[in-house]
């Protein structure tokens, strides 16, 4: 009995040891996985923390990015608003610019362009009509502001009544600022990001309106300069219509007076024929004798008759020449043989004022020239030549080529011409203060000047007072003769 | 086959239809065209219809471009198919006709019988990505392997599309058979931090309501802490998609934004009780595991890689976006081609799901073999 209650004591404390040190055991493990979730709770806090820290960073990162891009976006938005509008030159084509994209690449949704004076809109994007009144009505009472700041915004204390009656108060106002005045009014509002309106924004907007003031500046310059084009222009086409007017009033009258002497010369030459075939009869004795007082003063008359009849001869012809109605027939000749002809049918004149005919030319030259023509001019030259050397001068027709051309002169050892009357000298009726006193008509050198123009030539003098004269008349030489 | 060309359009036809005749011969079956605004659709049919004379034309106007192991922001991309065995189909569902997809998509396929091996979708933007899963499930079957882009937001005045010689607005879809695709989805996200258990949404609506049983938009107080406000007016949700615990691995899911009431307005759907980290891309491991995965790729064969990348990824990886496309082309070696598209975000086949699915974050890429 005592056995069993032993043993039953012994295993009593044996179950209790054990069950104390079971009890101890599950104590310590439990300790130990609360430590453990402990540590791992941590662990999680600690790696919830780090991931609060990387993504924090992970923002920052991508903030700065974003402004960074974003003001790449705006550089580029500049430069392709500049590139779109450098050229030009309308302020309508201009304003047509400030669309929605513009707008919207500002930063924007809405945006408006008023005229600074009038106030009056030109450009308008995604304003409803109570905004547009709200903004004029500001603009109306306020728009002096504008006149000493670039930019106002919600925070100018002028501000406060139009936020109100907008209802919202992300916009900004600048002046479209020109050299001289005040061009316009930029509005700008709501901005696309749900930001505020940031320094960047503000900075790029003033930029754009400083840019559209420079751009109006040089729209004014060019319609300024266009005005003053086309006011210079008008007066040039004045002036021109006064000319062509004049132009034709003088040629209407030259060819009233061509007609005229003309017309005299016809009906002085029949007259004057009869005269003088009556003077000639009367100077020969043919009516019988005459007093010597008499015949004295009909060969007077007789010699006045032939001036008369010379001078209408030579009216006659200028006068067809103006009119075209003399027949010019150019054909190759030999001009160096007309020369000597010429000479030849003046010896006469020439020996009784004992002038040497010097006749400086080649064998031969052909020219394209109206011969009977040519022959005239050679004809008044050397008469010219003629009046004005005195005795035991020398008169020398010179003739050689000169590339396509031949150059044909004549020169006196006359009195000479002054300078003064040089240019006047082709003129009808011209003569000059020295050979006053030598007869002439004063329309051989026009005839001259006409004729050598109708081949398309030209004529020329030099002279040298007291020492003589030279013309110089060019004709077209014949193609054979000018390749040789 | 694809072919590139940014010239001015008609010159980019006239190139890619160069490039394309010298490679698949005059007779082009199907010409699938992508191209950016800048090229009015309308020219592009008629040069295309000058030149090319394909029996079928497909295009869509997409913002972004891949080629060469670049984006491309301006430019057409066209790709040649040429398979005896393949047939296609277009579907177009027109915004009056977003609410029957299911019957569209059962009329417009009456003349496709047979199992679907592949469809390429497009969503424009006010498109309910849920409406038309719903409707695809019903009318061609959940499993049907589909690729595509969706948008949110316009890109251009308007979404264009080329059904043949026709400029269409809708959803668009190509659904064909007889092409074999496999998909493949480019992540290098990690998850950040403590995961937290989705405690009420609603799938459907790609709403998430409470995240550890406290208004959804917390977490990212949690987390950002002082910059939680400018995080909120800057809008950076899409910089830290939501990596949601699946089967296979992690889906991303992109915070579009936060609504009043604490929730968040997300690209696909979140189901209650999953549970999720912030994630955040980490460079060295996305292209660690470019190299990984693409090296088996690379070594059986070769083909042709249509990828379809989100515009949020390009907006995170920033430089790094086109080292990645570089990195793609490279890895698979000259005897892929290679070429792409970008969307807001992108529709693949959810393998966990056995449905259709959409994500932002990720770059998909499709093999053609």
């Amino acid at each position: 009995m005592n056995d069993s209650v032993f043993i039953m004591v012994v295993l009593g404390l044996m179950s209790l040891v054990g069950m104390g040190f079971y009890i101890f055991y599950q104590h310590q493990t439990s300790t130990i996985l609360k430590d453990n979730i402990a540590n791992l709770e941590t662990t999680v806090a600690e790696i919830d923390n780090q991931a609060k820290i990387i993504l924090k960073s992970d923002m920052e990162l991508k903030v700065y990015q974003e402004e960074v891009e974003d003001k790449l976006d705006k550089l580029t938005f500049l430069k392709n608003m500049i590139v779109a509008s450098v050229n030009i030159l309308d302020r309508e084509d201009l304003f047509s610019q400030i669309n929605e994209k513009t707008i919207n690449d500002l930063g924007f949704k809405k945006g408006m362009i008023l005229n600074y004076a009038s106030l009056e809109p030109r450009a308008e994007i995604a304003l409803s009509a109570q905004e547009s009144i709200a903004i004029k009505d500001f603009l109306l009472h306020k728009k002096q502001i504008l006149a000493s700041v670039n930019l106002i915004g919600q925070d100018h204390e002028a501000c406060s009544k139009l936020s109100y009656e907008l209802g919202y108060n992300d916009y900004l106002f600048a002046p479209i600022r020109g050299r001289e005045d005040i061009h316009g009014v930029f509005f700008v509002a709501g901005m696309i990001q749900p930001t505020a309106i940031g320094v960047p924004e503000k900075e790029i907007f003033t930029i754009v309106c400083m840019y559209l003031g420079q751009c109006l500046d040089n729209i004014k310059m060019f319609e300024d300069l266009y005005l003053s084009k086309d006011e210079l222009e008008k007066k040039v086409r004045e002036r021109t219509n006064e000319l062509v007017k004049t132009l034709k009033e003088m040629e209407s009258v030259s060819k009233a007076k061509s007609d005229f002497i003309s017309s005299v010369s016809h009906e002085l030459r029949t007259p004057l024929t009869s005269v003088k075939g009556f003077s000639a009869l009367l100077v020969a004795e043919k009516f019988g004798a005459l007093p010597p007082e008499a015949k004295q003063r009909l060969e007077k008359i007789d010699q006045n008759v032939n001036k008369l009849v010379e001078m209408v001869n030579m009216l006659l012809d200028i006068s067809r020449i103006e009119s075209g109605k003399t027949e010019v027939k150019i054909a190759p000749a030999d001009i160096v043989k007309l020369i000597r002809d010429v000479g030849d049918f003046l010896s006469p004149q020439m020996q009784a004022k004992s002038i040497t005919f010097e006749a400086a030319a080649p064998d031969q030259l052909r020219v394209l020239m109206d011969k009977s023509l040519i022959e005239r001019v050679l004809i008044n030259l050397i008469n010219n030549a003629l009046k004005f050397t005195p005795e035991n001068g020398k008169i020398t027709v010179a003739c050689a080529p000169d590339g396509d051309r031949a150059k044909i002169s004549v020169t006196d050892t006359g009195c000479g011409i002054p300078k003064e009357d040089m240019e006047k000298l082709f003129h009808e009726f011209y003569r000059s203060q020295l050979t006053k006193n030598i007869p002439g008509t004063g329309l051989g050198l026009s005839l001259v000047k006409r004729i050598v123009e109708t081949h398309k030539e030209k004529i020329w003098v030099e002279s040298e007072v007291e020492k003589g004269t030279t013309f110089t008349f060019t004709l077209k030489l014949e193609e054979r003769s000018a390749h040789v | 086959m694809p072919a590139f060309s940014e010239k001015p359009p008609e010159d980019a036809i006239r190139e890619i239809s160069l490039k394309l005749k010298s490679t698949c011969g005059a007779n082009i079956q199907h010409l699938l065209l992508f191209f950016t605004s800048q090229y009015p659709p309308l020219t592009l049919i008629k040069s295309v219809n000058f030149t090319l004379k394909p029996h079928r034309l497909f295009g869509l106007q997409v913002p972004a471009l891949i080629y060469g192991g670049i984006h491309r922001a301006k430019g057409v991309l066209a790709i040649a198919v040429n398979n005896a065995h393949a047939a296609m189909k277009e579907v177009l569902l027109k915004s009056d006709d977003w609410e029957n997809t299911e019957s569209t998509f059962r009329r417009e396929l009456r003349d496709l019988p047979g199992e679907k091996s592949f469809m390429f979708s497009a969503l424009p933007p006010g498109a309910s990505f849920a409406n038309f899963r719903r409707g695809v499930n019903m009318a061609i079957g959940k499993n049907i392997p589909a690729i595509g882009a969706g948008y949110m937001k316009k890109f251009a005045y308007k979404h264009y599309v080329i059904l043949n010689n026709r400029v269409e607005e809708g959803i668009v879809n190509l659904v064909g058979r007889g092409l074999h695709m496999d998909t493949l989805q480019m992540g290098g996200f990690v998850p950040l931090g403590k995961p937290f258990v989705i405690t009420k949404s609603l799938p459907d609506h790609g709403l998430l309501i409470e995240i550890n049983n406290r208004p959804a938009i917390e977490i990212y107080r949690h987390y950002f802490q002082d910059k939680f406000e400018n995080f909120k007016k800057r809008r950076f949700f899409p910089f830290y998609p939501i990596g949601v615990h699946d089967g296979e691995g992690i889906r991303m899911i992109s915070v579009a934004d936060s609504l009043k009431d604490g929730s968040l307005l997300c690209l696909g759907s979140i189901k209650e009780g999953s549970r999720a980290n912030f994630t955040i891309l980490h460079q060295p491991t996305l292209f660690r595991t470019i190299k990984e995965r693409l090296e088996t790729i690379r070594k059986h064969g070769e083909g042709f890689v249509f990828m379809i990348n989100s515009i949020s990824r390009k907006k995170i990886l920033m430089d790094a976006a086109d080292e990645e496309l570089l990195a793609i082309k490279t890895a698979l070696g000259d005897k892929f081609k290679t070429a792409g598209i970008c969307a807001d975000y992108i529709i693949y086949p959810d393998k966990s799901l056995m449905e259709i699915g959409m994500e932002t974050g990720n770059l998909l890429l499709s093999l053609w073999k």
